[in-house]
C-alpha cells in the first residue's frame, strides 16, 4: 500500500528535555489517520516538525515520496496544508484576503474562486465575515476560515491539530463530512487530537502517542477486532499509565 | 491582594529586561537626572534669586525678563508634560489574569491608576511642580490648592491624552492632516518673522511677548503658585480642585476598567477599503503583507507623527547650525527604519508561522521582509536628501551632509537587523489603553536619538581645511557598511531559524 508519511527513528528534544523518542510511524496515502495522546505527549510538536516549523536531532522523514530535507521543502508544501491549534491567521487580512492570499502563495487560484469561496462560506456559515478582518473573528469562525483555504489549496496531505476545538456541533458535522469527502478523492487526512470521540468514527487507523513514543498502532481491521470487547477509550487505558490518577487519592477534597 | 499584585508587576518587569533594555534604561535614567539637574537650576535662578542679585551674574536680567522667563518655563514645563506622560497600565494582559484569581475589579484599577501615577517620568513632573509652586505658596492653604492642582493637572492630561490617542489611532488620516497643516503655518510663519533680534535682546522679547502670555495656560498656573493669596480665591479654588478630581477620578477609573475589561478593540467591523493589494503589488507578497502589518499598528503611526512634529519645529528654530540640521534631519530616516526593521519577527509573530507553512523558502521570506522595510526607508530618507539643499547653500557641505545622513542610517540598519534577532519580543495589543510598542519604548528612542547625536558629531561638524578628506572617510566607511549589510542580508536566515522560530512556536 502507498505511504503518504514515513517517520523513521525521529528524534527531537528541547534542550535536554527529549520530546519524540526514536519514533517510527507509517500513514497509508488516501486514508484518515488519527493520532491520539495525553497532554504533552508530543502531538504538536510532531505537526510542528511535519509542518516544516520545527527541526528535529535524527531520524528521517519522507512526506509523498520525497525527503523532507532544505532542497525538497518548497515542493513538499506544495502539497500539504494544515490546520493547527489555535488557527494561524494573518490578523490585519480581512476573511477574503486571506483565502484569495493563500491562493496565490500556493500559486494554485482555482477557477471560479469567488464561487468555490462564497459556497465554503455558505456551507461553514461564515459569510457575513468575508469582509471582515480575521483577528475579530471568534475562534470557532477562526478555524472555520483557517480549514476553507487549506481545502482550496487542495492538498494531498491534510494535518488538523484538534480540529474540532471552539467549533459547533452542527460545523463539526459539516467538517467531518468535508474530510470524507476528501478522503474518497484520495487526500491523506492526519489529524491529532487527546479526545477520543472526535477520531473514534472519522478515523481509519489509529496510532497512540504516549511520552513521545509511539505506543500503539492500531489499523482499521485491529481496531475492529479489539472494540469488540472495549471501548477506544478502555484501548487507550491500557497503554496510559493511568494507575495514580484515582479520585481517591484526593480525599482532602 | 496588593502583595500579590506588586509582586506580579516586579517579576514581570525584572524577567522583560534585556541586554539591550539595561542599557537604554541607563541611558534614559541619566537623560532624565541632566533633565531635573537642568530643571532644577533654572527654577533656583528664577525662584530664589531676586533681580538685584541675579543682576550681578547677569546684568541683562530685568523684572520683566524674570516674569517672561516664568511665563516661558511654566508653559514649556506644561507642554512637555502633555508630551511625556505616561498613560499606560503597567502589562494590562498579565495583570488583567489576576481577575480571574479572585482581585476585585475596582481594586485593581484603583491599583494600576496609581502605579501610573508613581510611573518616575509621571513623578518627576509633579516634583517640579511641586518644587516650582510649593516655593511660591505663603500659605499652607495655598499649599493645599497647589497639591490638589498637581493631581488635578495630570489627571486631566492622562485623561485627554488617552482620548487623543484613541482618536488619532483610528482616525490618523485627519489628525495627520491638522497636523501637517499647523506645521506649514508655522514654517510660513518663521519665513517671514525675524526672530533674531529676540534672541539677541531678551528685554525686547519680553516687552514684545508678556502681554500675550497672560493669555497662556502657563499664567493660570503661576497665578495658581505666585498670585492666589486671597482667602476666598484660595477657597472658591480649592473647592473646583476637590469637585473636578472627584470626576477626573471617575474618569480615570473608567478608562482602566473598560481597558482591563476589554482585551481587544472591536473597531468598525467591516474594512471600508485595504491597501493591502497596493502594498503587495509594491513589495511582494511576504514584504506588502509584512508592510500592511506594521502600518496598520497604531504605534507605527503615532511615533512617525510624533517624530515628524517634534523635528521640524527645531529645524526652524535652529536651522542655521550644519550639525543641528545634520542631527535633526537624520532622526526622520532613523525613527522610520526602527518603526519598520525593529523586530522585524515580532510583529505578526503567530502569523509568521503561518508563512513558514507555506510553499516558499524561509531565505525568500525573511530577505522580502527586510528588503520591503528598507525600500520603504529609502522612500522615506529620500524625501529628507532632497530637503538638505533647502538648508544648505554649500556644494562641499551639503555632499558631507548626505554622506552623513547615510552613515548614520546604516549603522542603525546593522544595529536593528542584529536587534530584531537577538531582542525578539511578542507584540500584542492587549486593549483599547496599551497602544504602545512594547519594542520601541521611551528608553529606546531616547538612546537612539542619543547614539544619532553622538553621531553626528563626527558626521556633520565641518573642519573647513579638512572637508573632502571628510568626505572620503564617509565615502569609504558608507561602502564598507554596505558591504557589511549585504553580507549579512545573506546569512540572515540562519540566526532567523535559530533564534527567533523556536520563540514563536513556543508563544503559539
Amino acid at each position: 500500500m502507498e505511504r503518504a508519511l514515513i517517520i523513521q527513528n525521529l528524534t527531537k528534544s528541547y534542550g535536554r528535555e527529549p520530546v519524540l523518542k526514536n519514533l517510527n510511524l507509517d500513514v497509508p496515502a488516501g486514508t484518515i489517520f488519527g493520532l491520539i495522546g495525553p497532554n504533552g505527549a508530543g502531538k504538536s510538536t510532531l505537526i510542528g516538525i511535519l509542518t516544516g516549523l520545527l527541526t528535529f536531532e535524527e531520524g528521517g522523514i519522507t512526506i509523498n515520496n520525497l525527503e523532507l530535507n532544505r532542497s525538497n521543502e518548497v515542493a513538499i508544501k506544495k502539497d500539504i496544508a494544515s490546520v493547527l491549534q489555535p488557527p494561524l491567521l494573518f490578523e490585519n487580512f480581512t476573511s477574503i484576503e486571506f483565502i484569495r492570499y493563500i491562493c496565490e502563495m500556493y500559486k494554485n487560484v482555482p477557477d471560479h474562486l469567488d464561487d468555490k469561496i462564497s459556497s465554503l462560506f455558505a456551507y461553514f456559515e461564515i459569510e457575513e465575515f468575508r469582509n471582515i478582518q480575521t483577528k475579530q473573528l471568534s475562534s470557532g469562525s477562526r478555524k472555520k476560515l483557517a480549514f476553507c483555504s487549506a481545502l482550496l489549496v487542495e492538498p494531498k496531505l491534510f494535518f488538523l491539530d484538534e480540529p474540532f476545538e471552539s467549533v459547533d456541533v452542527i460545523s463539526i458535522g459539516r467538517m467531518k463530512a468535508v474530510l470524507r469527502k476528501l478522503k474518497e478523492k484520495g487526500t491523506t487526512i492526519f489529524i491529532t487530537s487527546h479526545i477520543l470521540e472526535v477520531v473514534e468514527n472519522l478515523c481509519d487507523d489509529i496510532a497512540i502517542l504516549h511520552k513521545g513514543e509511539i505506543v500503539a498502532y492500531l489499523d482499521s481491521k485491529s481496531r475492529r477486532e479489539l472494540q469488540k470487547d472495549s471501548s477506544l477509550s478502555e484501548i487507550f487505558e491500557q497503554y496510559i499509565d493511568v494507575s495514580s490518577s484515582s479520585v481517591e487519592t484526593l480525599d482532602w477534597l | 491582594m496588593f502583595k500579590l499584585f506588586a509582586e506580579l508587576n516586579a517579576k514581570l518587569w525584572w524577567r522583560s529586561l534585556q541586554g539591550v533594555e539595561i542599557a537604554a534604561m541607563i541611558f534614559y535614567s541619566v537623560f532624565i537626572m541632566l533633565i531635573v539637574g537642568q530643571f532644577l537650576g533654572v527654577i533656583l535662578l528664577l525662584l530664589f534669586a531676586d533681580v538685584t542679585m541675579a543682576q550681578q551674574i547677569y546684568p541683562w536680567i530685568t523684572p520683566d525678563i524674570q516674569l517672561f522667563a516664568n511665563f516661558v518655563f511654566v508653559n514649556g514645563l506644561w507642554l512637555s508634560q502633555i508630551f511625556f506622560t505616561k498613560i499606560n497600565r503597567l502589562r494590562l494582559n498579565e495583570n488583567r489574569k489576576l481577575l480571574a484569581f479572585g482581585m476585585p475589579v475596582g481594586k485593581l484599577t484603583n491599583y494600576l491608576n496609581i502605579a501610573g501615577f508613581f510611573h518616575p517620568l509621571n513623578l518627576m513632573f509633579q516634583f517640579f511642580w511641586l518644587i516650582y509652586l510649593g516655593n511660591m505658596a505663603q500659605s499652607s492653604l495655598q499649599l493645599i490648592v497647589v497639591v490638589l492642582f498637581i493631581l488635578a493637572n495630570y489627571g486631566v492630561i492622562n485623561s485627554l491624552k488617552w482620548r487623543f490617542r484613541l482618536f488619532s489611532s483610528e482616525r490618523f488620516s485627519q489628525v495627520g492632516a491638522v497636523i501637517v497643516t499647523l506645521v506649514l503655518f508655522f514654517i510660513l510663519l518663521s519665513m517671514y518673522i525675524d526672530y533674531t533680534p529676540y534672541f539677541v535682546s531678551p528685554q525686547s522679547a519680553a516687552e514684545a511677548f508678556l502681554g500675550w502670555l497672560y493669555y497662556s495656560p502657563g499664567y493660570l498656573i503661576y497665578y495658581i503658585g505666585a498670585e492666589l493669596t486671597g482667602l476666598t480665591e484660595q477657597i472658591v479654588l480649592l473647592s473646583v480642585f476637590v469637585v473636578l478630581l472627584f470626576f477626573i477620578n471617575k474618569d480615570l477609573a473608567a478608562n482602566t476598567k473598560a481597558a482591563l475589561l476589554t482585551p481587544v478593540q472591536s473597531t468598525s467591523a467591516t474594512q471600508k477599503k485595504s491597501q493591502l493589494s497596493g502594498f503587495i503589488k509594491w513589495l511582494g507578497h511576504e514584504g506588502g503583507k509584512y508592510f500592511y502589518a506594521v502600518w496598520n499598528h497604531k504605534y507605527s503611526k503615532i511615533q512617525l507623527l510624533i517624530t515628524y512634529v517634534f523635528v521640524i519645529p527645531y529645524i526652524i528654530i535652529l536651522g542655521d547650525g550644519t550639525y543641528v540640521i545634520g542631527v535633526f534631519l537624520t532622526l526622520i530616516p532613523v525613527i522610520f527604519l526602527m518603526v519598520m526593521l525593529t523586530n522585524m519577527f515580532g510583529f505578526e509573530n503567530r502569523e509568521l508561522l503561518l508563512s513558514l507553512q507555506l510553499p516558499v523558502e524561509t531565505e525568500y521570506l525573511v530577505k522580502q521582509r527586510i528588503t520591503a522595510a528598507l525600500l520603504v526607508c529609502l522612500s522615506g530618507s529620500s524625501i529628507v536628501l532632497i530637503m538638505v539643499p533647502v538648508f544648505i547653500a554649500s556644494l562641499p557641505v551639503m555632499i558631507q551632509v548626505h554622506l552623513g545622513i547615510i552613515f548614520i542610517s546604516l549603522v542603525f540598519m546593522h544595529y536593528i537587523l542584529k536587534s530584531s534577532i537577538n531582542n525578539y519580543k511578542k507584540i500584542e495589543e492587549v486593549s483599547v489603553m496599551s497602544v504602545s510598542n512594547p519594542v520601541l519604548p521611551a528608553s529606546i528612542t531616547f538612546t537612539s536619538v542619543f547614539i544619532v547625536t553622538i553621531l553626528g558629531i563626527f558626521t556633520f561638524i565641518i573642519f573647513e581645511p579638512y572637508i573632502w578628506y571628510h568626505i572620503a572617510a564617509l565615502i569609504a566607511a558608507n561602502v564598507l557598511l554596505l558591504i557589511s549589510l549585504l553580507k549579512k542580508l545573506k546569512t540572515i536566515s540562519e540566526p532567523f531559524k535559530q533564534k527567533v522560530i523556536p520563540r514563536l512556536w513556543n508563544e503559539l
